[in-house]
């Protein structure tokens, strides 16, 4: 049996010592959030913290994570979508199909943990995660937006929310 | 509520926590209102829960005053689920903060007569076909539920008036609210008519509001096919003959029978062989080492080179299929003074969704189940009844929300497999999921084609006759072969047909014929965001660009005087040109292009702005994108969709290219298929032009300008005329 | 139920039938009365499948009753889809089906095949695999040796790929 700490919690599980850590967190801890979408660090799905780290969890085998590194996932950002980037997301309807998100969602929180006030050319090259649907601009606004301490109304999309707010 | 996610292993035996209860999943929004997500249904389960009533199929009322809305159609991140929810929420006056959405199931479609109509998701419809019915619904509910509290308070109907989900009689004073009289009113016989309201009166719909399914999406919570957890459920991973048209010859499975978790190796039909596991990648690992060997069949040796020459000839054979013609083409350009001719080409193209393609199915000889992401959940249910023999009253399929759909998921190859798959283990649900390898090459790809335009043009720059050869693949004929009919697909010409409000030619050309010599590589065609309407707008649009430059013309000047009984081509591209600057003098090394189409009812147009390098190296740095849908339901999502299309139709235009080779294609995943990323992404303004008086798709229209607006830029910036995609395989350098 | 297995092949002149794997029969009934969920309300016809059926029924009155029609409810593409007609009659020399036609209501035609039988079949049973180009009635017609006309009408849903609706 072989331990990981993630999102805080120290878990116990079985699995080879190859198995890539993004399907232990899927399988093995029931931790769906994290997604598949290559299997080959292409697209930036599956992507989690180690220690910080922003990682690409498809290629990274479960042995190589000592039981000491701090795993993050998606849904160990917050209880209830309360951080500033989840809720900058939620501000601007970041997401369309959604399954890229939650790797978006943890690139960019890396981003800005790296750097506060990240220019274009800092999210160009730190935002490579694939999008299909094509939701690039609202985050890059969502990551701008976070960075100006979460003022929504920035991106200058006047959504209406169903709380009657409007960002 | 707190989401009731299980978190604890999946592999507890069957006991884990999700058991047969209904699986919610909720969150709340910032201000405490209340957003439900998908729930993911399981055996047996009705819908909704046992104190809400039924005002109508459209419309459940629960006590609490929260309504659900039934959504026939797929969301797949187009932001119909919302859309439609407006429609209705709209006419029935309810709180839409408390608007929460349900699929109903195509199994009950059936069973009640088809009560939700079609659920089929594409062709830019989801919206367009429907909201005549569902606004009828939602203002039967509201009638109904008036006509409930009017009965109570024994006084007329018309005394009542509804608005934020409560009811009021004017003269006494008295309201109620839509959940103390929801049962009451599920029991009236519904309204022989209905009003609806004018879209001048909307107060939701029209509105940008946020969606209703965004939350869940930033938290990990929103559940995926490939997340699909069921009690003793099973992981399946397949291949099928990389070869289409082949079959499966033989295989070994010693390597792979005895690895850890490994249930059965075993074959799928005529032409794949899968391994079921504990877990999924104890299954995709597993396969991997089985020693597979092909039939490889008749299209072993099929190339692109091959294609390329098949395709080539088509451009001048003698037959094709006429798609539009008026007066007479060929005499005119034979006779006019100048002639240009130009080929172009398309290439197959993979939809690459995010979300592989997965199915979980689960066979008993009493019933099969199957939960999938689709966007046609009926047809799936009927290849689920296909596939395993039993009648569709026994069969039933959960729509889950799709990691993208694009068209891919309209098929139901992948469904068929899980089917077979579960067959093989009665009682126990096998979650297949495909490999990226495997959606790569076992797609439904946009299809290949080439055009050879020919204009005549006279003395003064006009044109005199255009002919448009399209030489190439019809999806039809694969997929849909009964709508052939006397040789000709009709959908080959979206985008160029004479007349019509769905896909219609922009210009008044005075000789014009447009025909299709059709070629069909063994590759299977699908349906591709804006199908064909793509490559025809890259066809016309940039050579109509090329009798601009040839007569010395302004492109946009040119199109104009082409587009005068065209109103509303031309408003969409004037708005299009006016805003992205044309005319005006452009930054230093940025050069802009125009192009306009209509498809899927809707007329679309595009400026784009392009720098190139001295190197060749192409940066799109800005479109401008008119659309006119007629009706526009939500302002904020046609733009979320008008940016997403245009990152979709670019990230084609640039990379999207899938070759053969020995039968079989050879981009295999992102490494080989490059997609647009970060980086690459222009920025969008989108300019809406909602004329009214009709109702025009959105999902896809806008895709189609996108590559030949950058194209058209291009050769304004390089002097170089690009006819062939993806640009990546392009020498971009000044001529 | 009565297992379905492989079609009968009759001897009409000129006329290939195509065998099916098994299938569930709808109903099959030994008298008049067929009990089934999916017989159809009497909605009118269209004019022109009401005429072609009263040509194949030449001035006899068509009833409900003694053909069962065993096509699936859902069908996911129409290119190619199995049905099957049965009819109960003892297939004697005195009693037998002498025809089986099957119509439909919205393709570009409506005669969809046309069996001819006598008592050499030993069964009234006929299948095929048909076109439907979108959702719609299916009517099967049996003459007997009599000269009276039995029908039976199913109605089946095709889904369309939502892509291609308008152009259809």
């Amino acid at each position: 049996m072989t331990q990981l700490n993630v999102n805080g919690a120290m878990r116990t599980f079985e699995a080879e010592a190859d198995t890539p850590l993004l399907w232990v967190l899927r399988e093995q801890l029931g931790l769906t959030g994290t997604k598949y979408g290559c299997g080959i660090a292409q697209c930036g799905a599956c992507t989690v913290h180690i220690d910080g780290v922003p990682t690409r969890s498809c290629v990274r085998p479960v042995s190589s994570v000592s039981a000491a590194a701090k795993v993050v996932t998606i849904e160990g950002l917050s209880a209830d979508g309360s951080h500033p980037v989840q809720k900058a997301w939620a501000a601007l309807d970041v997401p369309q199909c959604g399954f890229c998100q939650s790797g978006m969602i943890m690139a960019a929180t890396a981003l800005l943990k790296a750097k506060p006030m990240p220019t274009d050319a800092d999210i160009d090259e730190a935002m490579t995660n694939i999008c299909r649907c094509g939701t690039y601009n609202r985050i890059r606004a969502a990551i701008k937006v976070v960075a100006n301490g979460g003022n929504a109304k920035l991106a200058g999309l006047s959504i209406q929310h169903a709380d009657r707010s409007t960002t | 509520m707190n989401a009731t996610h299980d978190v604890k292993g999946a592999l507890d035996g069957g006991t884990s926590a999700v058991s047969r209860r209904q699986f919610l999943a909720a969150s709340t929004v910032a201000g405490g209102s209340l957003v439900f997500a998908f729930h993911v249904p399981l055996a047996g389960e009705a819908l909704a829960q046992p104190a809400s009533a039924e005002v109508n199929a459209w419309v459940v009322v629960h006590p609490d005053d929260s309504v659900v809305i039934r959504i026939a159609r797929s969301e797949m991140g187009q932001g119909t689920l919302t859309g439609l929810a407006q429609l209705v929420a709209e006419e029935l006056d309810c709180d839409w903060s408390k608007v929460t959405t349900e699929y109903p199931t195509p199994g009950q479609n059936v069973a009640r007569n088809r009560v939700w109509g079609n659920f089929g998701t594409g062709g830019s419809r989801g919206i367009r076909e429907s909201q005549d019915y569902v606004r009828k619904g939602g203002a039967a509910a509201r009638t109904m539920l008036v006509q409930a509290a009017a009965d109570e308070w024994k006084v007329a109907a018309s005394e009542c008036r509804a608005a934020a989900g409560v009811i009021t009689h004017r003269a006494s004073g008295r309201s109620t609210s839509y959940g103390k009289v929801a049962a009451a009113a599920s029991k009236l016989t519904p309204p022989a008519t209905v009003a609806l309201k004018d879209p001048k009166d909307w107060t939701l719909a029209g509105k940008r509001l946020a969606r209703l399914d965004t939350v869940d999406k930033t938290t990990g919570r929103q559940i995926y096919g490939h997340d699909l957890k069921l009690p003793g459920m099973l992981n399946a991973a397949i291949k099928e003959c990389p070869v289409f048209g082949g079959k499966l010859k033989s295989f070994n499975a010693t390597a792979a029978a005895g690895r850890p978790g490994v249930k059965k190796v075993l074959q799928v039909g005529d032409t794949a062989v899968a391994v079921i596991a504990d877990t999924w990648w104890r299954a995709k690992t597993a396969l991997d080492a089985v020693i597979i060997e092909w039939d490889e069949g008749p299209n072993a040796k099929a190339s692109s080179e091959g294609f390329d020459a098949i395709l080539k000839a088509g451009l001048n054979a003698p037959q094709a299929a006429i798609g539009n013609q008026n007066g007479d083409a060929l005499a005119a350009i034979a006779a006019s003074a100048r002639r240009i001719e130009s080929v172009y080409s398309h290439p197959h193209q993979n939809h690459a969704t995010m979300e592989t393609m997965n199915a979980t199915a689960r066979y008993t000889p009493e019933r099969c189940e199957v939960w999938t992401p689709t966007q046609n959940g009926e047809a799936a249910l009927a290849a689920t009844s296909e596939a395993c023999g039993l009648p569709v009253a026994k069969c039933e399929v959960y729509k889950l929300h799709l990691g993208g759909g694009f068209g891919r998921r309209g098929m139901s190859d992948y469904v068929r497999q899980a089917v077979l798959l579960a067959k093989e283990m009665p009682g126990t649900p096998i979650k297949l999921i495909w490999s990226r390898e495997e959606d790569m090459t076992q797609g439904r790809y946009h299809p290949i084609t080439q055009c050879k335009l020919t204009a005549g043009l006279d003395g003064q720059g006009n044109i005199t006759g255009l002919h448009m050869r399209i030489s190439g693949q019809s999806i039809l004929a694969a997929v849909f072969p009964q709508n052939v009919v006397n040789g000709k697909d009709p959908i080959v010409f979206q985008g160029l047909n004479a007349t019509g409000p769905e896909a219609g030619i922009g210009y008044t050309i005075p000789n014009l014929l447009i025909d299709h010599a059709m070629r069909n590589p063994h590759v299977p065609p699908g349906f591709w965001r804006g199908v064909n309407l793509n490559q025809n707008a890259v066809y016309l649009e940039c050579f109509i660009d090329e009798v601009a430059h040839a007569t010395q013309q302004d492109p946009l000047a040119l199109r104009r005087k082409l587009m005068a009984n065209h109103p509303k081509h031309l408003a969409v591209l004037n708005a299009a040109a006016e805003r992205g600057g044309w005319g005006q003098p452009a930054p230093a090394g940025v050069f802009r292009g125009l192009a306009q189409t209509m498809g899927y009812g809707s007329y679309v147009a595009a400026c784009a702005e392009v720098s190139v390098s001295a190197q060749g190296v192409l940066k799109v740095l800005r479109i401008v994108a008119a659309t006119d849908p007629g009706y526009a339901v939500n302002p904020q999502q046609i733009e979320a969709q008008v940016e997403g299309s245009f990152a979709y139709g670019l990230s084609a235009a640039l990379y999207g290219s899938c070759t053969v080779k020995d039968g079989r294609i050879e981009q295999t995943n992102f490494h080989t298929y490059p997609v647009l990323k970060m980086e690459d992404m222009p920025k969008v303004e989108t300019v809406l032009v909602s004329s009214g008086g009709f109702w025009g798709g959105v999902g896809e229209p806008t895709i189609a300008v996108a590559a030949p607006a950058v194209l058209n830029a291009i050769f304004a910036a390089t002097g170089r005329r690009i006819r062939d995609l993806p640009l990546k395989d392009q020498n971009l350098k000044r001529a | 139920m009565l297992p379905f297995t492989a079609a009968a092949h009759n001897q009409g002149p000129g006329r290939t039938l195509v065998s099916l794997e098994r299938r569930h029969l709808v109903v099959v009934a030994m008298t008049g009365w067929l009990a089934c969920a999916r017989q159809v309300a009497a909605a009118p016809l269209p004019d022109d499948l009401a005429a072609a059926i009263a040509a194949f029924a030449d001035g006899m009155p068509v009833r409900e009753g003694r053909v069962s029609l065993d096509i699936a409810e859902l069908v996911d593409n129409g290119n190619t889809v199995p049905v099957s007609v049965a009819v109960d009659s003892p297939m004697t020399e005195a009693d037998h089906v002498t025809a089986i036609s099957l119509f439909n209501e919205r393709n570009p035609q409506r005669e969809v095949a046309h069996f001819v039988l006598g008592p050499s079949a030993g069964l009234a049973r006929v299948s095929t695999r048909m076109r439907l180009a979108t959702t719609q009635r299916v009517v099967a017609l049996a003459r007997m040796r009599d000269g009276s006309c039995w029908s039976r009408t199913v109605e089946v849903i095709v889904t369309l790929a939502a892509c291609v609706e308008s152009e259809l």
